[in-house]
């Protein structure tokens, strides 16, 4: 390929590419858009769970980045982070600390044999 | 006497078709690659779920060079044939050449030769795409469609690192195979190589998920380079919540204006829009839960082992290979890069209800990206939550990256 059909070629795919992403993203931006509007006029009532309402700020950091007992994957505490802002929204305050509820000094075992002898029926 | 000397003749013929004698120095320096990588995958936990497959079959293949195999025909007099079997003839088709009669004798391939035959047909890539979607929640995404354009914008390496590519001397199959690195997405990556460059899936798969398990520690300096302290502390607001019916209708109408407007990312797109439509339509979920276990576990064995098969140390250890995980190193970059200028760009136009790092993660890699920005806005405000807003771009990254790699299929196949 001469360096004219190198910069030819990548023109092509750069803009063709782009510019097709882009539209066809945008594209799907305003689908959804229009479709979730329809929807939540034919269903005003739609079954979601409430949300608390939150103003968004810009804050300053003021406390530390919660600490998280050894052994606690990253992937959790993310997950429960997110869990606390869904539950709580921006009222949850600040995340301090994660570690794990203390075990019940019983085997699985036992517990099983527990359940088994209290279960009612 | 007789005994001993064909008891040599037995031990020589034994070495000479081990792997002492058949391998050479370029597959010792890929057994040494395959350690490290399984060191990287059980020990640094770098994506093990395809990093240990993938090293695993890397391993396998440079051991024994013929599990890759593809099957042959092998001619054999018919007379010899029938020596050697008590006189029994066999039901193989007979070529006559210079008067003589031979068989012609199928031999049977090496088994990763078969297995391979899915990522060769673009067949597993599709599936893996059905188990993401069922295991995806689009639903950050259709509560904030906006998150459509930074899945966009992150694409942007994917191009930018198709011109350096064609500039180093790559064709423009293999340019375009190289840049879909920076889509951050393994199985879109696998899928369009096989279509356009299957010589170089080897390097270009390795350096796609190495890259992928590095993305904690890839985006954080680029995401920390282009935003102020200011802009990484902005508190987004709560998502809206989004109904079962908007739920079931995205896969379905993201599908067919996909489809039609580019057929060449049908099959990815489809399956990931089937796989998510099991999931939430709620009434398939045996279905959903097999696409998101069973069935993802076992394509994801076959991928990665024959993936890693194809990295042996005659197409691996190349300048070609050093130039694509650079490449692919800089269109995760740009990827990244991109996601988080037009993060800034929307915080802007928004007049800072967008924190722009959530643009990072529009580079697919679901869900490490996503928790990368999570990380880095907690670190300056440890009472912001970005995960669910930056699930949003996320997922349309994969959206994105297939849209792109129909286009790069689109253009170039």
């Amino acid at each position: 390929m001469s360096l004219d059909q190198k910069v030819q070629l990548s023109m092509i795919v750069l803009l063709t590419g782009l510019v097709i992403v882009f539209v066809m993203l945008i594209f799907l931006t305003y689908i959804i858009k229009g479709y979730s509007a329809v929807i939540k006029n034919i269903q005003p009532n739609a079954k979601t769970d409430p949300v608390p309402k939150s103003v968004p700020t810009v804050q300053r950091a003021s406390a530390p980045v919660p600490s998280v007992e050894a052994g606690i994957p990253e992937e959790t505490a993310a997950a429960i982070a997110a869990a606390v802002y869904a539950v709580y929204g921006s009222s949850a305050g600040k995340i301090k600390s994660i570690r794990r509820a203390a075990q019940p000094g019983r085997s699985l075992w036992r517990i099983a044999g527990l359940l088994e002898n209290t279960r009612p029926f | 006497m007789v005994i001993w000397d064909e008891f040599i003749h037995s031990i020589e013929g034994i070495f000479r078709t081990s792997g002492f004698a058949t391998n050479d120095w370029r597959n010792y320096v890929m057994i040494v690659i395959s350690g490290i990588l399984i060191y990287l995958a059980i020990k640094k936990q770098f994506e093990p779920l395809l990093l240990l497959p993938i090293a695993f079959g890397m391993l396998l293949v440079n051991l024994y060079p013929a599990i890759m195999a593809a099957p042959q025909t092998t001619l054999q007099l018919v007379s010899d044939y029938q020596a050697a079997h008590g006189g029994a003839t066999a039901n193989y088709a007979i070529v006559t050449m210079g008067n003589q009669q031979y068989y012609q004798i199928p031999q049977v391939g090496g088994l990763f030769y078969y297995l391979y035959q899915g990522v060769k047909l673009g067949i597993y890539p599709p599936l893996i795409f059905l188990g993401i979607g069922a295991m995806t929640d689009f639903g950050p995404l259709i509560a904030n469609p906006k998150s459509f354009l930074l899945g966009a914008a992150a694409q942007l390496g994917i191009f930018t690192t198709f011109i350096g590519a064609v500039f180093l001397g790559f064709t423009g199959k293999q340019a375009g195979a190289i840049g879909i690195i920076g889509g951050a997405d393994g199985p879109t990556a696998i899928f369009v190589t096989s279509k356009l460059a299957p010589e170089l899936l080897g390097p270009i798969a390795v350096a796609a998920y190495s890259y992928m398990a590095l993305v904690p520690i890839i985006q954080p300096p680029i995401m920390k380079a282009l935003t102020t302290k200011k802009e990484r502390s902005i508190v987004m607001e709560q998502l809206r919540p989004v109904s079962k019916l908007e739920r079931i209708l995205f896969p379905i109408i993201v599908t067919v204006i996909v489809s039609l407007i580019l057929p060449d990312a049908c099959p990815l797109v489809g399956m990931l829009m089937l796989g998510n439509l099991f999931r939430e339509s709620g009434v398939v979920g045996r279905i959903s839960n097999t696409a998101q276990n069973e069935l993802m576990n076992i394509i994801t064995i076959f991928l990665g082992v024959t993936v890693g098969a194809t990295a042996t140390g005659s197409v691996f250890l190349s300048l070609k290979t050093i130039q694509i995980i650079i490449l692919g190193l800089l269109a995760f970059s740009f990827g990244t890069a991109g996601g988080v200028l037009f993060g800034k760009l929307m915080c802007w136009a928004s007049h800072g209800k967008v924190n722009p790092l959530i643009g990072s993660a529009g580079v697919s890699a679901v869900p490490m990206a996503a928790r990368v920005s999570q990380k880095v806005g907690q670190e300056e405000n440890p009472g912001n939550f970005l995960l669910m807003h930056a699930m949003g771009p996320n997922v349309s990254g994969v959206i994105g990256s297939a849209v792109a790699a129909g286009v790069l299929i689109s253009i170039l196949g």
